[in-house]
C-alpha cells in the first residue's frame, strides 16, 4: 500500500548571469528562484496494482519515484510505503523495494555482472535457493547468460538495462519502481522487459509503479495510469476510462464506389479525401452510435468499405500534456 | 565465523576495493617509483641540515631518518578520496548507493579500508624495505613496543579518515569540496609531523599540539616504536586518539544526518 497526502518538494535554482557584472554577482549575491517539482501530490496505490505514471518532461515523476523510493527528502507532507516512511526509515526499507533507474546503471561498473549479482546477494542477504531459482528465471526470459561475464561498463544499453531490472528484482522485493525503463531500448528488448515485468506481477503479486514516455509501455502493461504535470495529479484512472473519458471522437473512412458531394449523416458532415477523393471522412464524437451512421450512410451512397479509427492514447495524452486535463 | 565475515557486505566491498586497486597497474608502478624518490630527496635534505652531526637539539639523525620515513610512507599510503561521495552527489551516483539497505558511511569507510590495505601492502612494505637498506632506520625498541606503535597507527588511520569524512560530507553543501580538501591535506602536512618532525618545532607550538589530534596521527606511532614513550604516556596518546575520533565521529555523523536531506538529484 502507497500513500502519499499533499507531498510538495521545491528545489532552489541559482539563476546564472553572463558578463563580468553577473559573474560578480554570481559569487557574492546569487540570485535563486525555488521551482516546485512536486505539488501537493495526493493518491493511493493498492498491493498488487501495475501503476503507469506518466507526464511530459520535468513534470515530477522522478522526483515523485526518488521521495517514493526514500532516495530525498519531501519538504512537506506525509509518504508511506507498506507502513515505512521511505526517507525516515531508508536502511529498513529500502530491502522491501526494487529500484530501475533507465538513465543510471546502479550495478558496478568494473565488476562483471554475475559479481554485482553475488555483491547484491551478500547486501540483501539473500537466501541461497532463491538467489540460485531467480537468477535461472531471470536468465530465461532476459537471456542474462549471453553476457553474464562482461564488465558493465563494456554492455551495450539494451544488455545493461535487462541487467540493472534483472538486479532490481533479485531480492524479491514487494514493491518496484521502474523510472522509464524502456528508454533507448530496441523494440525486441522493449517487449522482452515488458514480457518479464508483467509476469513477475502475476506471479508475485508485487506492486509496479512505471515511469515512461511510451505510450505501447502503458497500453500493454498497466491497468491504471497517474498522469502528472507540473508535479500535480491531472488524471488517475484506467486506460480504457481515458479513452472514454477524454478521446472525444473516432475517425470513420467509408470508401464509396462512386464519387459524391460531401455527405451528412446523423448531422455530421463528412470531408473529401483530397488524394483520394472515393474516401470519405466523418470525426465522429463520442455520443454518435457508429451503426446507425453507417445505415444512414449507405442509404445515400454505395459503401465498397470502411474503416474505423479507435483515438490513440497517444493522442489524447499529448492534448491533456497540452491543454491540462481540465480543458481536454 | 569466518564465513560469516566472508559474506559480510561490507567485507565484500573492502575485498572489492582491494583488488580493483590493482586495474591499473601503470599508476601502481610510477607510484612507487616516486614515493622512493621523494624518500631519498628528504632524507639528503636532511643529511644536508645535520651537516655530519650526530645530533640536533639532542635528537639523533637516524631518530629523525626513522620519523621522515614512516611518517613520509604512512603519509602516502593512507589517502583518502574525499571526492569519493562529492563526486558520487554531483553525478547523481548517489543515489543508488542510498536504494541499497547499508550505511553509505560505513560503506565508503570499508572502501577507503580496502584501498589502504592495498596500499600498505603493495607501497608501503616495498618502499620501507628498500628504505631500511639504504638508509640506518633504527630498529623498534622491543616487540612490544612494535605491536604498541601498530595499534597507535591504526587508530592514527582512523582518525584521518574521520576528518577525511567531514570534508568529503561537506560536499552536499558545497559540491566542489577540492579547496577544502586542499586545506586540510596542508594542515595535517604540518602539524602532523610529515614535513617536519614534531621535535624541531617551537616549543609553544608543540605544547599547543598537545591539545589538538594532529601529534597522534603519525608522530606518537613513530615515537612509540622509537621507545620514547613511557607506558603512562601511551596510554594517554591512545586516550587522545580515542577522544578525538569520537569527536570527529560524532561531527560526521551530524553533518551527514543534515546533509543527506539536502540532496538534489536532477535529471532521470
Amino acid at each position: 500500500m502507497i500513500e502519499l497526502e499533499n507531498v510538495v518538494r521545491s528545489f532552489k535554482i541559482v539563476k546564472r548571469k553572463s558578463g563580468f557584472r553577473g559573474t560578480l554577482k554570481n559569487l557574492f549575491a546569487p540570485e535563486t528562484e525555488i521551482k516546485r517539482a512536486v505539488n501537493n501530490l495526493s493518491f493511493t496505490i493498492p498491493d498488487g496494482q501495475m501503476v503507469g505514471f506518466i507526464g511530459p518532461n520535468g513534470a515530477g515523476k522522478s522526483t515523485t519515484v526518488k521521495m517514493l523510493s526514500g532516495v530525498l527528502y519531501p519538504d512537506s507532507g506525509s509518504l508511506r510505503v507498506n507502513g515505512f516512511v521511505p526517507h525516515r526509515d531508508r536502511k529498513k526499507y529500502v530491502r522491501h523495494i526494487g529500484v530501475v533507474f533507465g538513465q543510471r546503471s546502479q550495478l558496478w561498473q568494473d565488476l562483471p555482472i554475475t559479481d554485482s549479482f553475488e555483491m547484491l546477494k551478500s547486501i540483501y542477504k539473500i537466501p541461497d535457493e532463491i538467489y540460485r531459482t531467480n537468477i535461472e528465471l531471470f536468465n530465461e526470459i532476459l537471456s542474462l547468460h549471453t553476457f553474464e561475464n562482461k564488465q558493465v561498463r563494456q554492455l551495450s544499453l539494451g544488455q545493461r538495462m535487462r541487467a540493472d531490472i534483472a538486479a532490481a528484482f533479485l531480492h524479491n522485493p514487494d514493491i518496484i519502481f521502474l523510472d522509464e525503463p524502456t528508454i533507448g531500448l530496441d523494440v525486441v528488448v522493449k517487449e522482452n522487459v515488458r514480457a518479464f515485468i508483467k509476469s513477475i506481477n502475476e506471479q508475485r503479486g508485487c506492486t509496479v509503479i512505471f515511469t515512461t514516455h511510451d505510450m505501447q509501455d502503458i497500453e500493454k502493461v498497466c491497468k491504471r495510469i497517474l498522469i502528472i504535470d507540473e508535479g500535480a495529479l491531472l488524471y488517475d484512472g484506467t486506460t480504457e476510462k481515458l479513452r472514454d473519458v477524454f478521446g472525444e471522437e473516432r475517425v470513420l473512412t467509408v470508401s464509396l464506389n462512386e464519387k459524391t458531394d460531401t455527405l451528412t449523416a446523423c448531422g455530421i458532415k463528412s470531408s473529401v479525401d483530397a488524394e483520394n477523393p472515393l474516401d470519405h471522412i466523418f470525426r465522429v464524437p463520442k455520443q454518435i452510435k457508429l451503426p446507425e451512421m453507417i445505415t444512414e450512410i449507405s442509404a445515400k451512397a454505395e459503401i465498397a468499405d470502411l474503416r474505423i479509427k479507435e483515438p490513440e492514447i497517444e493522442a489524447i495524452i499529448r492534448r491533456i500534456y497540452e491543454k491540462g486535463a481540465a480543458d481536454a | 565465523m569466518l564465513d560469516v565475515l566472508k559474506s559480510n557486505k561490507y567485507i565484500k566491498i573492502m575485498r572489492m576495493s582491494f583488488s580493483q586497486s590493482t586495474v591499473f597497474r601503470a599508476s601502481y608502478f610510477f607510484g612507487l617509483v616516486n614515493s622512493i624518490i621523494s624518500v631519498f630527496i628528504t632524507v639528503s635534505i636532511w643529511k644536508a641540515l645535520y651537516g655530519g652531526a650526530e645530533s640536533v637539539d639532542g635528537i639523533s639523525f637516524s631518530a629523525t631518518v626513522t620519523n621522515i620515513v614512516f611518517s613520509m610512507l604512512l603519509s602516502t599510503a593512507f589517502g583518502f578520496n574525499d571526492f569519493a561521495i562529492a563526486g558520487k552527489v554531483h553525478s547523481g551516483a548517489v543515489a543508488s548507493e542510498l536504494l541499497k539497505p547499508m550505511s553509505i558511511s560505513l560503506s565508503n569507510m570499508f572502501q577507503a579500508i580496502g584501498s589502504n590495505l592495498f596500499k600498505l601492502i603493495g607501497h608501503f612494505a616495498p618502499t620501507l624495505i628498500i628504505s631500511a637498506i639504504f638508509f640506518k632506520l633504527l630498529p623498534p625498541k622491543s616487540f612490544a613496543m612494535l605491536l604498541l606503535a601498530a595499534v597507535s597507527v591504526i587508530f592514527g588511520f582512523c582518525l584521518l579518515y574521520s576528518i577525511s569524512y567531514i570534508v568529503s560530507v561537506t560536499s552536499f553543501w558545497i559540491t566542489n569540496v577540492w579547496s577544502l580538501s586542499t586545506l586540510k591535506n596542508v594542515i595535517i602536512g604540518i602539524f602532523a609531523g610529515t614535513m617536519l618532525p614534531i621535535w624541531f618545532m617551537p616549543q609553544s607550538l608543540q605544547n599547543a599540539l598537545r591539545y589538538t589530534p594532529f601529534d597522534v596521527i603519525y608522530f606518537a606511532p613513530v615515537k612509540i616504536y622509537l621507545g620514547q614513550m613511557t607506558v603512562e604516556e601511551i596510554a594517554f596518546s591512545f586516550g587522545k586518539q580515542l577522544f578525538w575520533l569520537g569527536v570527529f565521529i560524532l561531527c560526521g555523523a551530524l553533518l551527514w544526518r543534515k546533509g543527506v536531506k539536502k540532496i538534489v538529484i536532477a535529471g532521470g
